[in-house]
């Protein structure tokens, strides 16, 4: 009985201290007491290092009460602020919201190009460190700044931003201009002797840059109004300053014209030189991602286009399928756009010769024909092979310039090339010796090229 | 049926569960910060000297049938070297453990008890462990059993998820730091198959005690495999690893498991089994501490020494200041108490009383 009495004592005693112990970590991860960001964006901040922005979505609009609601982007709550590291400016943020801002549902991280251009290894580690980020969380590199990135977030055809952001991973497979990118990806890279990160890249598209250079229009005609305004008030002579108000209004209708044409002539249509931020697609949602920043080491050095992303996927074998638009070599003048089909693994050797690195690069693609002209008999195997040559030709062409781009004037080896000649040297020290990273810019390729155009879809002759 | 005793697959799945539980911890991290590159095949080579010498000690355990190393040292240098013994035992079971404890409770208060101090998680460990081992018929070596397919599928699981992650250039240059830190230096790695320890206690324990050579060699053998999936998951995944450590590498290779969007965050699932099979590995090393003290007191009373190398446990898990003394503790002192006591003073303690016998039965 006493024994009993003794063990109920402990065991209450015990559930008590345990209660008490582990009541305050279960309290702080209480759903109610956090603040889940959807996005995080990182700018170069006027008054601190860096301009913090996180995007949120109201707990309402996961309810199904609001799924009625036909603006979304009613949900959506950005906040920022600055500060001089990401988890003060969280903490900042905290204090503004009222509950503990959470990362574990952050699906994107955005750098503006100004601020990773300084090298962003002190925020990798300190996002990497988190417990919260998950290593699928997508990483951006921003043209425009990231707060602005994030404004232009709406989602189109889905209900949730998060359900946007969980498309990239789709969209990299089968268009080829992204590739999705996660910050696990980019800290083994990163962290890698072997090889240098990447990032998705981002930017406004059409819509998103002309509203952003009206108001940069109105803002500058404001501040001219103001300015002359002022000088009518000093000045007692009503004419010259209606002179110059008509003037400024001159000016500011000839700069409104001017930035509209400039951005025309920003405009690409081609996809050998198409990146986020001078795409010509016109939509509600202001954000657009096409093409891959390259860094070297952890500081920004550069982009690829959306051909060039298409070459980089295709040799790390993360492409399924895209389309490509090539010379038509059955009418003159014309262009013809194929689908690609990577048919096996990318073969990608390398070796040492004569103290340099010679890589060679095999790629086996099916095609199928998407555009058809009229007249044309494309169940002749001859049509089709002077379709696979001029593929050929042009996947070589872009894969050549893409590969210098890379090697040479980026010197960043985001292809891995480095790790592939591992196996040449039995121990570190040997691998140190040789200086791989130095001997890498001088790299020799040898590309070989095969596809294979298969059908033209339904229709054999037109 | 006897149930004091335990059997072929019971005895396996305990030796293999004190081995995942150090891979899960700290020794893949050891390995690799030790031999980089050089790891897989540094492991290998352990796993083979691991196994010739694990023959070589079930050769002489074999000799002394239901013997334990505690009954051996009786009888090459009688009460007292039974006692030195012993102590040496108890002292690297009991304070090693608690090294351990006091690294998951880290660990798991990192991940997912932020607000709660070590101390409290390391004690909800002990109670669970003291309440496991204390319970009768060995129900503590039956649960092992029952976990070991979990440790299994869950490892085989993590191996195959994060495979699309995997490069394998990584594992080269293939001798990694050079020939002499992966096979000289790279001996001590070793201490990874920590059931070593804990086979010198198993012949009284089994209830087939002739089959103890079986048993050790097939467990050292999935120890090995264990060590090699861990191993090269976390060589082919990070390849900056050598430059940069992490707290639980294995945890940060299951933050990567993704099936889609609807099964995310699986991480939880396997810190739950970890989890219990932590405690098993606790029960275990509690269980075993019990059996020394009882051979060297004679007594026959369990409770009190299950309490007391709890206690000690404990005293060990929380004493430690940072989590820098941890690591230096679990990295460095380990492997040198290791092989000191495991593969020398053991090994020598069983050959000379081999010898011992050898002679007793000539001059007979």
């Amino acid at each position: 009985m006493s024994k009993n009495f003794v063990s109920i004592i402990v065991f209450v005693l015990l559930l008590c201290i345990f209660i008490g112990a582990f009541s305050k970590s279960y309290s702080s991860h209480n759903i109610s007491n956090l603040a889940y960001v959807l996005a995080l964006g990182i700018d170069v901040g006027e008054n601190a290092k860096m301009k913090i922005s996180a995007q949120f979505t109201k707990t309402a609009a996961f309810s199904s009460s609001s799924g009625s609601s036909s603006d979304d982007s009613e949900n959506i709550v950005l906040v920022s602020c600055e500060a001089d590291s990401i988890f003060s400016g969280i903490n900042l943020l905290n204090t503004y919201i009222g509950k503990e801002v959470n990362l574990s549902h952050c699906s994107v991280i955005i750098f503006s190009e100004e601020f990773a251009r300084n090298g962003i290894s002190t925020e990798i580690y300190s996002l990497v460190n988190s417990e919260e980020i998950r290593p699928s969380t997508n990483l951006v590199v921003s043209k425009c700044s990231a707060y602005e990135y994030l404004n232009n977030v709406q989602p189109n055809l889905e209900k949730l931003t998060t359900k946007y952001f969980d498309t990239f991973a789709i969209t990299s497979k089968f268009t080829g201009y992204i590739s999705n990118i996660s910050i696990g990806y980019f800290y083994n890279d990163f962290c890698s002797k072997s090889c240098d990160p990447t990032a998705i890249l981002g930017g406004l598209n059409y819509t998103a840059r002309s509203k952003e250079s009206e108001k940069s229009d109105e803002n500058s005609s404001s501040k001219q109004e103001s300015s002359s305004e002022s000088s009518s008030g000093s000045d007692s002579n009503s004419n010259n300053s209606n002179d110059s108000n008509s003037n400024n209004s001159n000016s500011s209708n000839s700069n409104s014209s001017n930035n509209t044409s400039e951005q025309q002539e920003n405009v690409s249509t081609e996809p050998e030189t198409l990146t986020a931020e001078n795409s010509s697609v016109i939509g509600k949602r202001g954000n657009e991602n096409i093409g891959i920043a390259v860094f070297n080491g952890d500081k920004y050095c550069g982009e690829l286009t959306a051909v060039e992303t298409i070459c980089h996927l295709l040799i790390i074998d993360k492409l399924d399928s895209c389309i490509i638009s090539v010379d038509n070599p059955l009418v003159e003048g014309k262009k013809m756009e194929l689908q690609l089909f990577p048919k096996r693994k990318a073969k990608v050797i390398a070796s040492i010769k004569d103290n340099r690195l010679h890589v060679s690069i095999d790629l086996n693609i099916d095609a199928d024909v998407m555009t058809l002209e009229d007249d044309i008999d494309y169940s002749k195997s001859e049509n089709l092979d002077k379709i696979s040559i001029s593929a050929e030709e042009y996947l070589k062409k872009e894969m050549d310039a893409y590969l210098k781009k890379v090697t040479k004037e980026y010197e960043a080896d985001i292809d891995s090339i480095c790790a592939r000649v591992f196996s040449l040297f039995a121990t570190i020290s040997d691998l140190e010796e040789f200086n791989l990273r130095e001997k890498y810019k001088d790299t020799e390729y040898d590309v070989n090229i095969n596809v294979n155009v298969i059908s033209t879809l339904l229709l054999t002759k037109t | 049926m006897d149930n004091t005793k335990i059997g072929n697959k019971e005895a396996i799945a305990l030796l293999v569960t004190i081995t995942f539980n150090h891979i899960i911890l700290n020794i893949t991290k050891t390995i690799i910060d030790t031999t980089a590159s050089g790891s897989l095949l540094n492991i290998l080579y352990i796993g083979l000297i691991t196994i010739i010498f694990t023959s070589i000690i079930c050769y002489f355990l074999n000799k002394f049938p239901t013997f334990d190393i505690i009954d051996i040292s009786k009888f090459l240098g009688g009460n007292v070297l039974k006692w030195i013994i012993g102590l040496l035992f108890l002292g690297y079971f009991i304070f090693f453990s608690g090294v351990l404890l006091h690294l998951f409770s880290s660990c798991l208060q990192i991940i997912y008890f932020s607000y709660t101090k070590t101390i409290y998680i390391a004690l909800l460990f002990i109670i669970a462990a003291t309440v496991a081992s204390s319970m009768k018929y060995n129900a503590i070596y039956r649960s092992t059993l029952i976990i070991f397919p979990f440790l299994i599928v869950s490892t085989l699981f993590l191996l195959f998820s994060d495979m699309i992650f995997f490069q394998p250039e990584k594992m080269y240059p293939i001798f990694g730091y050079g020939l002499f830190p992966t096979f000289v230096a790279g001996i001590c790695n070793m201490f990874a198959f920590q059931a070593l320890a804990y086979i010198y206690f198993m012949p009284p324990i089994l209830r087939e005690p002739n089959k103890v050579k079986k048993i050790a060699i097939t467990s050292i053998v999935l120890s090995c495999i264990f060590l090699l999936i861990a191993v090269a998951i976390i060589l082919f995944m990070f390849n900056g690893f050598v430059d940069t450590d992490e707290l639980m590498p294995l945890y940060s290779a299951v933050k990567y498991i993704e099936y889609g969007s609807f099964f995310q965050k699986l991480d939880s699932i396997f810190v739950l089994i970890w989890i219990i099979s932590f405690i098993s590995f606790l029960s275990i090393t509690l269980k075993f501490c019990d059996i020394i003290f009882k051979k060297l007191t004679n007594a026959n009373t369990g409770i009190f020494f299950t309490f007391l190398t709890a206690v000690g446990i404990f005293i060990a898990s929380i004493w430690q200041k940072n989590y820098a003394i941890s690591i230096y503790l679990a990295d460095t002192v380990y492997k040198y108490s290791f092989m000191i006591l495991v593969i020398g003073i053991s090994f020598l303690v069983l050959l000379f009383a081999t010898i011992k016998r050898k002679i007793r039965k000539w001059f007979k």
